[in-house]
């Protein structure tokens, strides 16, 4: 009989059969799926080594498997699997516990801005680091600083807190380790000064790219979209804000503030529909002033103070119905996710000739 | 196979709407509901599309529209009832030769020899520019032309699954459409929806088409008031001149892109 391999991770190349590996179960799941023979179960997962990482798929395991142990696992397999190796457990493998503890290679997965996504909190980006601004704070009485950012790449942006670690500003970087997380809604990332920063030579092309609504993840901003406007809210149009707290004030006056002047302000949310699927997006005054031909000096005019009906129908003829190109950041609330939009303008003839090279002749 | 909260609106061209003749059931009991499928894979209750409005009628509380894209006509018909003042205004500030973008629900009538047709409720009705329309056609010839993609992927090989066609990047909607509409239009010649993409993507036409342009152009709008013209008989009278087929097709496909003309039938052409 032919005996077993030991391998490390970072050594198991291709479809191999009967190896022995040894490694920690980093996570563990379980599915069960319908087979021809009746339910299924298996498990599937992550392990590692000191050499690296490797999903796993466990037609059968003893239920005495937990994550974050070692194992000594012997007669495994690999094959690929959508162009990825996994290794395989059988009814044959065999678990043996170790009692050591194991440092494991993290290897963190590259995505681009927009493919970000929570189900994968350590990644590896890419992008242009840009407008920085620096802050300090204090943590077991010591003082400590954080250096904010905004990553750009080709397809989003999202903002970026370097704990302790100073950036280059104006270059393009390469970050590996940083972590994800969200905050009110939008997402940021997060790294300490032990992630791993590289300076690229790339020229990021200043470009706009127009994202298909159904392929929209994560909240995550810089984000261009077109589409007819199919509806819009009931209570589009002209607010009223507290000039001192900059709240909608839906009474006379603002309750914490009733000395303060009120003044004017537009809203509007409406659902934006693109040929793959629709987003609800909100925008204020900086999106709406030159679509909507509304200025500062019409809303603060004394002499003659906008009017409900004339600010909305000003609103409603811009956008409702019409194709538009809009800007701005998604953001993910219990209604899933919607956009902020920070620029709204007419579909041009320059932009539909340029989606049009996408079009790529019938067959092929 | 729908599990939105929302319905969204297909964008489809007319002509892609025309050859659909299928139906689904989907959702239980109470909830079930009828979906159009196309032979491309498009599929639900709901379609958004823009074009001419090249015939309004007004009977009683009925109003009944052509609207033309470049493809075909889409049938419209409205009727008014208390919900939906809203759209009966919208409705009648359209005329005839109106550039308009239309959201309806489809409903569908099946003749005794099986043959399907769809008519269009709709529940919005707006003027739009030139550039709108020109915008919603490219959306919908790069959606047509990804789900050509996916049955042509699917035809390929049999046993592909929604996981599989996911991976090659084709979203959800997509992938469960094209399989389905493979299964119900086994024998469904693409060729036609090929063209429209072809007709439409940033190509360069010979200067034999350009030069057959205006031609082309004279003896369709000359058969407008017979019902329009077929490609046989465009061909036998551009024969004495030696046009070929080839030429005519790619004469054909200008004057579609360039909205001139419509097929008011199978191969059977009318001037916009
Ligand atoms: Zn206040």
């Amino acid at each position: 009989m032919e005996s077993s391999k030991n391998l490390k991770i970072a050594e198991i190349k291709g479809e191999v059969m009967e190896i022995n590996v040894k490694a920690k179960i980093l996570s563990l799941s379980k599915r069960e799926v319908q087979s021809a023979k009746g339910p299924l179960t298996y498990h599937y997962g992550l392990i590692g080594d000191e050499t690296g990482v490797m999903p796993f798929t466990a037609w059968s395991f003893p239920t005495t498997v937990r994550e974050n142990d070692v194992y000594e696992i012997s007669k495994c397999y690999t094959k690929s699997y959508k162009e990825k190796l996994r290794i395989y457990f059988d009814n044959r493998t065999e678990f043996k516990l170790l009692t050591e503890t194991m440092e494991v290679k993290r290897t963190y997965k590259y995505y681009e801005i927009k493919d970000l996504n929570l189900n994968d909190k350590f990644v590896t980006v890419e992008g242009l680091v840009t407008s920085e601004n620096r802050r300090e704070y204090e943590k077991d009485g010591e003082k400590k600083e954080v250096f904010q950012y905004i990553l750009k790449d080709q397809t989003a942006t999202i903002p970026l807190s370097s704990f302790g670690k100073k950036l280059e500003a104006g270059k393009y970087a390469r970050i590996e380790g940083a972590r994800l997380d969200e905050f009110n809604g939008y997402y940021r990332l997060n790294m300490s000064d032990k992630a791993n920063v590289e300076y690229i030579n790339i020229d990021l092309k200043d470009e706009e790219k127009i994202m298909d609504i159904v392929n929209l993840r994560g909240a995550v901003g810089g984000i261009t979209v077109t589409g007819f406007i199919i509806n819009m809210g009931e209570k589009s149009g002209l607010v009223v804000r507290c000039s001192e707290c900059n709240l909608k004030v839906d009474d006379i006056r603002c309750s914490d503030h009733p000395e303060a002047p009120l003044k004017y302000d537009i809203f509007t949310y409406f659902t934006i529909d693109d040929g793959t699927d629709y987003l609800q997006v909100s925008a204020g005054f900086e999106a709406l002033k030159e679509i909507a031909n509304i200025n500062r000096e019409y809303l603060d005019n004394p002499q003659r103070p906008p009017l409900k009906k004339e600010v909305k129908e000003k609103i409603e003829s811009a956008l409702t119905h019409h194709a538009l190109k809009i800007k701005g950041n998604l953001r993910i609330n219990n209604m899933g996710i919607s956009l902020r939009s920070t620029e709204i303008s007419a579909i041009t003839e320059d932009l539909v000739k340029s989606l049009k090279t996408e079009i790529n002749g019938g067959s092929n | 196979m729908i599990e939105k909260k929302r319905e969204p609106a297909r964008w489809i061209f007319a002509k892609e709407l025309r050859d659909t003749s299928l139906t689904i059931m989907e959702g239980d009991d109470e909830a079930r509901k009828e979906y159009f499928i196309t032979p491309a894979g498009s599929f639900g209750r709901r379609i958004l599309f823009c074009g001419k409005i090249t015939q309004k009628k007004e009977e009683n509380e009925m109003t009944k529209m052509t609207v033309a894209d470049h493809t075909g006509a889409f049938y419209v018909t409205f009727f008014s009832k208390e919900f939906n003042q809203n759209t009966k205004i919208q409705i009648e500030r359209v005329n005839e030769n109106d550039e308009v973008m239309i959201v309806g629900r489809t409903t569908y009538f099946k003749t005794n020899e099986g043959k399907m047709y769809i008519n269009i409720n709709p529940e919005t009705v707006r003027n739009i520019s030139e550039t709108d329309t020109e915008y919603w056609k490219v959306r919908c010839a790069l959606s047509l032309n990804s789900r050509l993609a996916a049955i042509r992927e699917i035809r390929k090989s049999q046993d592909i699954d929604d996981k599989h066609l996911g991976d090659l990047g084709f979203t959800q909607d997509e992938a469960r459409g094209c399989i389905k509409a493979s299964e119900l239009y086994e024998g469904y010649n693409m060729g036609q929806l090929e063209e429209i993409i072809a007709g439409m993507s940033v190509y360069q036409f010979s200067d034999t088409a350009i030069k057959l342009r205006e031609k082309v152009m004279d003896i369709i709008r000359e058969n407008n008031p017979f019902g329009g013209i077929t490609y046989e008989q465009i061909l036998e009278k551009l024969s004495k001149e030696g046009v070929e087929p080839r030429q005519l097709d790619e004469t054909l496909n200008l004057l579609g892109t360039d909205g001139e003309i419509f097929e008011a039938e199978k191969r059977k052409f009318k001037a916009i």
